[in-house]
């Protein structure tokens, strides 16, 4: 199944009196449910599982119709709905610590940070470690951008799952 | 093939081995296995070579070389395949470079010097020439990053055994990591993660085992925190053997944490450990807190009991031992 066909298919389900609809092809489960409250289904609820991801929620979204063929595509790629690279309010993404640690910007005290706002990263540029008993994990950018925001303090300790960086998407 | 001739001599030990039974079983000239002895010799062999009776090894070099951390190691993937140099800027540098090349678990990277050793946080680590044990080892456990950390203590504790079986020394665990004996700095460890958010792509474990420097050999920035194998005990210590030592517990230790979990190691670990029930200082770069090291939790965590009896979660920082004539004052 393919991103057009998934497209088609929200549309097919958004312009009819479906309110849900569970599809299975090729190791790719698609449910489309229309919300009950919203007059003449004007969101839709959209989940994809895949056989090897388990299931991915994709969220709440606006009639489908709105949706451009970009952000279909965000939805749809399994990879693109990893914790560390949720859509944030703004359409920015932001990086998430994978553990539980100290957040350090630059490789050692007296260094020059790795990154400072408004930088424009690679995708795989360090941009901070986080260290946890010793051990040290140097975060990589999962996307080419531009450096919006940086969330955290040099020094402070993170949780998991908490935001470090807001990054334009380029 | 030349380990293969080195390997039949250290069979053959301490009789001689003649040139036509090396020739037979390796299927060689005489010639080649007369250049491969000179080859040993230049690596430090001694090899006595004498007519009509054959070669004989009499001398084996203070060199970590693959074949000698081979030669006898009870492993099966710890320390199996060896990346061996004379010098080397960082073995975790080296290590990391072959872990994205997609080496086996288990690769050993170790040097006789390091130029570039690094400590955490850019820290400098003293590494001199086959003085010590200067490696690092790559591990691909099928883990959580979240679940990952304590890895550092388990090293600790692999190598708190090794001292204790090929050196007869024990040393004390500093939480998380550092190994001491008399209070000065005899191991450090620094672990370097490599993942993704649901999976650990690679891990380095980097480890310095100051072994063979005498006293008087440490720069002076670290005479008064530093201490070695021999500064302990007064003897040398055989550094092949210790790192076959640390291998094997390793090995023991990891295998045991990926089936059983981090807990089996926590015990171990309390017994080499210098810092529960203590006064402790923990400094971080933003804060600093002072109390009473209480206990470790499941994640590795340090538990301090603050002055005021509220409890404080540490998962990094320097840990500062309080003089035990302090210790009557939290």
């Amino acid at each position: 199944m393919n991103l057009q066909e998934i497209k088609e298919l929200i549309k097919l389900v958004d312009q009819s009196a479906i309110a849900e609809l569970s599809l299975e092809a090729a190791g790719v489960k698609v449910a489309i449910r229309k919300s009950a409250s919203g007059s003449a289904g004007k969101k839709a609820d959209i989940t994809l599982d895949t056989s090897m991801d388990g299931l991915v929620e994709i969220g709440e979204f606006l009639s489908p119709s709105c949706l451009s063929q970009e952000e279909v595509k965000e939805l749809c790629v399994p990879g693109a709905a990893k914790p560390e690279a949720q859509n944030g309010t703004n359409g920015l993404l932001s990086v998430r610590s994978p553990l539980v640690g100290t957040f350090y910007r630059a490789p050692a005290p007296d260094a020059p940070p790795f990154v400072q706002v408004g930088d424009v990263v690679q995708k795989g540029q360090v941009l901070c470690i986080i260290e946890a008993m010793k051990m040290m994990n140097e975060i990589e950018s999962e996307f080419s951008g531009r450096i919006v925001d940086i969330l955290v303090e040099n020094g402070q300790v993170v949780e998991y799952g908490q935001e470090l960086f807001l990054i334009q998407k380029m | 093939m030349r380990d293969k001739i080195l390997e039949l001599l250290k069979q053959g030990q301490p009789e001689y081995v003649s040139g036509e039974a090396i020739c037979q079983r390796l299927g060689v000239s005489r010639t080649a296995v007369w250049k491969h002895i000179q080859s040993l010799r230049s690596m430090g062999y001694e090899i006595e070579a004498v007519t009509n009776a054959g070669y004989r090894l009499i001398g084996v070099p203070d060199r970590l070389y693959p074949a000698e951390i081979g030669w006898g190691l009870k492993t099966s993937f710890m320390g199996r395949h060896v990346h061996y140099c004379e010098r080397l800027d960082s073995t975790n540098r080296l290590a990391r470079e072959l872990a994205a090349r997609g080496v086996p678990e288990g690769t050993l990277v170790v040097a006789e010097e390091q130029t570039g050793g690094r400590g955490r946080l850019g820290r400098g680590w003293f590494s001199p020439y086959a003085k010590g044990i200067w490696c690092s080892l790559i591990l691909r456990p099928s883990l959580s990053p979240l679940d990952a950390p304590p890895l550092t203590m388990l090293a600790a504790v692999a190598v708190a055994e090794a001292l204790q079986r090929a050196a007869g020394l024990k040393p004390g665990i500093k939480w998380p990591n550092d190994l001491l004996a008399g209070g000065r700095k005899l191991c450090g460890i620094l672990t370097e993660l490599d993942a993704e958010v649901e999976k650990v792509n690679h891990l380095i474990v980097g480890i310095g085992v100051n072994v063979n420097i005498a006293p008087g050999e440490f720069p002076p920035d670290l005479a008064e925190t530093a201490t070695s194998v021999l500064a302990v005990t007064g003897r040398r210590a055989s550094r092949v053997r210790l790192l076959q030592e640390m291998l094997a517990a390793l090995e023991y230790w990891y295998l045991r944490w990926q089936k059983e979990g981090f807990s089996p190691v926590l015990s171990r670990w309390k017994e080499y450990s210098v810092t529960l029930g203590r006064a402790v200082l923990v400094t971080s770069h933003r804060e600093s807190y002072e109390g009473w090291a209480e206990d470790v939790d499941e994640s590795g965590s340090l538990i301090l009991r603050l002055p005021g009896g509220q409890r404080q979660k540490i998962c990094s920082g320097e840990v500062s031992l309080r003089p035990l004539h302090d210790q009557g004052l939290i």
